[in-house]
């Protein structure tokens, strides 16, 4: 017999709240580009990071093209100076 | 030309950094709608009436929360509800007991006022929203002053401020069970400027601040309806605003995933890669990380994998007749196709990361590349991996780079290759198939498959269901360098789905699989 196509893009297709059976694409992405070779694509990775002090970032932005970001209730206003705030350790949203 | 400061809160207090003077500056000002600090300087009472004086004036009224410290006749600490305010620097409280009078200590009152997530800059002025729904502005480029008059209230509908945000020009008030717009229609002070877009109110509030996120001129949230859902009490969904026009852009079964969840912790967070742009929203609780792209309005899960604990591995042989080592490692808990390191062995060849097969709860084996001496010897381990949500939660571009902040490590991180893995721990890339019949539920041979995609030099693990998900052959592999990634002889039966693992760090891109069946 002919072989069957079988497409591997898909979406994600739960029966229930777990998704451990039925059809899913796990760390990955889908490329329509060509819509007759629907194509799926593994995502980036990264890599070991830059760290500014141990403990949970609390909040992060780009500000005049550098990140800023507050952790252990510390803002660091580059990646190697900080000041101490007040935040109680409590998420941090910047505008 | 000096430089806009830059403004962050947290729910009670906020800040302004000011680059030029290099300064970072608490907001003080007593109308800013979040908690202050007041020094007492008097404070007396009668029977249980206590009246403190503040040395600058405070911002309380009646019925606020007010929390008294640092007295030393303990009966007036404690956190207190405001009964009368006579002036901006006296108000009382009633306590419990009898107290000397006047008290005497260094003693200081917080109120406990808080804002809702979320902080807003539209021409000029800074925007915050208390969770009565009020939304309060600042003065126009000046975000240290604030006015009591300054505020315009969220009351489309009688829910709770759960955040703002913003969205185009527009100022975004997420309620419970609404979500307002607001412009700046430039109303006189000293009231606020705003205005409600009348035409844009959503019966439609939000079910958790944490899942807001903007991303290609839109903005994204777990959306959250009175209408119940089997399951629990509200409707869920995600909900995307692109320009004025709200589009629900979960599936039905993504509103399943996330209304099964709590929402204790979520994270969100949006960025481009590789001319797509992702949603992305962690569940903690769920212990899952949903995608959404954009560009194909798919929904994808990516997880990232934690180098668990070393195990004993007891016992290390091999067989020449197979070419695999098998090992006995107590209560693994690792599954067929794991990716697991074994080291420590006297004989060298047993010594690598490959992909197992799963033996019993105690044992696996694996392929060695050599005829190495058995048993092995030496304190041999094996290491593997626990697979959980996606680590990297939030995210912000700074011009040459994608940044991303994990849930705990203090690190920022910049997107690699797939080839990098996750600082050197693999991505789990599995795609999970729809079940197929070849056109009929008919009891029949499947002959062969075969995987097309990219030619690369790496390896997929392919295994198959027959009976709908519920158990799976072991996993066999198929060498995608050769022109034709080709497994035969897979059995009879009615419906298979496939899952097609890859462990390698490689990048290969996947079109289809081509199923032979055989006659009936």
């Amino acid at each position: 017999m002919e072989p069957k196509p079988i497409p591997l893009v898909t979406q994600l297709d739960n029966r229930s709240s777990s998704v451990s059976k039925d059809a899913k694409l796990v760390n990955c992405y889908a490329d329509l580009t060509n819509k007759e070779k629907p194509r799926v694509i593994k995502r980036p990775g990264h890599n070991s990071g830059t760290l500014y002090e141990a403990g949970a970032i609390q909040g992060l932005t780009t500000y005049l093209g550098v990140a800023r970001l507050v952790v252990n209730n510390k803002f660091f206003k580059t990646s190697s100076t900080s000041v101490a705030i007040d935040a109680d350790g409590l998420d941090v949203d910047f505008v | 030309m000096a430089s806009k400061p830059l403004v962050f809160k947290t729910a009670a207090k906020a800040w302004v950094f000011d680059s030029d003077a290099d300064t970072v500056t608490q907001i003080t000002d007593v109308n800013y709608p979040g908690a202050h600090t007041y020094t007492i300087s008097a404070l007396t009472s009668v029977t249980t009436t206590a009246t403190a004086t503040t040395s600058a004036a405070h911002g309380l009224a009646v019925g606020d929360g007010v929390t008294v410290a640092g007295a030393d006749q303990t009966e007036y600490n404690g956190t207190y509800a405001v009964v009368t305010v006579a002036d901006t620097t006296h108000f009382t409280y009633t306590f419990v007991g009898s107290a000397t009078t006047p008290a005497t200590g260094t003693i200081t009152a917080e109120d406990g006022r808080t804002t809702v997530p979320g902080i807003v800059h539209l021409d000029g002025t800074y925007y915050v929203m208390i969770p009565a729904a009020e939304i309060y502005g600042s003065g126009v480029d000046d975000p240290a002053t604030w006015t009591a008059l300054n505020f315009i209230s969220a009351e489309t509908e009688t829910d709770t401020g759960v955040a703002i945000a913003k969205n185009l020009n527009y100022l975004v008030a997420f309620g419970q069970w609404t979500t307002e717009f607001f412009y700046n229609a430039g109303q006189p002070a000293p009231g606020s400027p705003l205005l409600r877009a009348e035409n844009m109110f959503l019966q439609m509030g939000c079910a958790s601040a944490k899942s807001i996120a903007q991303c290609d001129n839109s903005i994204i949230w777990v959306g959250q309806t009175k209408e119940g859902q089997s399951g629990a009490s509200y409707g869920r969904s995600v909900v995307q605003v692109v320009g004025t026009k709200a589009t629900t852009i979960s599936s039905p079964l993504v509103d399943i995933i996330i209304t099964a969840d709590d929402l204790a912790t979520v994270y969100s967070t949006a960025f481009k890669h590789a001319g797509h742009s992702f949603y992305v929203l962690t569940l903690v609780s769920s212990n899952i990380t949903l995608v959404y792209d954009l560009n194909t309005h798919t929904w994808y899960q990516w997880t990232s994998m934690t180098v668990q604990a070393p195990k004993s591995v007891t016992s290390l042989t091999y067989s020449s007749a197979t070419g695999l080592a098998t090992a006995t490692a107590a209560s693994h808990g690792y599954a067929d196709g794991d990716l697991i390191t074994i080291a420590g062995a006297g004989q060298s060849a047993y010594n690598v990361t490959e992909n197992i097969t799963y033996l019993t709860a105690d044992t696996f084996s694996y392929p060695v590349s050599s005829s190495p001496a058995t048993p092995a010897t030496g304190t041999i381990t094996a290491t593997g991996y626990t697979e959980g949500y996606f680590k990297l939660v939030k995210h912000t571009a700074t011009g040459t780079a994608n940044l991303f902040a994990d849930t705990s490590a203090g690190k920022l991180y910049s997107l690699t290759t797939t080839e990098d893995g996750d600082s050197g721990v693999y991505i789990n890339q599995l795609i999970r198939t729809q079940i197929i019949d070849g056109g009929n539920n008919h009891y029949k041979p499947i002959e062969a498959l075969d995987l097309i995609g990219d030619r690369v030099s790496g390896d997929a693990l392919i295994r198959y269901s027959k009976d709908d998900y519920q158990t799976f052959s072991k996993y066999r592999k198929v060498d995608m360098s050769l022109v034709r990634s080709h497994l035969s002889r897979l059995g009879r039966g009615r419906r298979i789905s496939f899952d097609v693992r890859i462990t390698d760090s490689i990048s290969v891109r996947l079109e289809r699989m081509d199923v032979t069946f055989g006659g009936e």
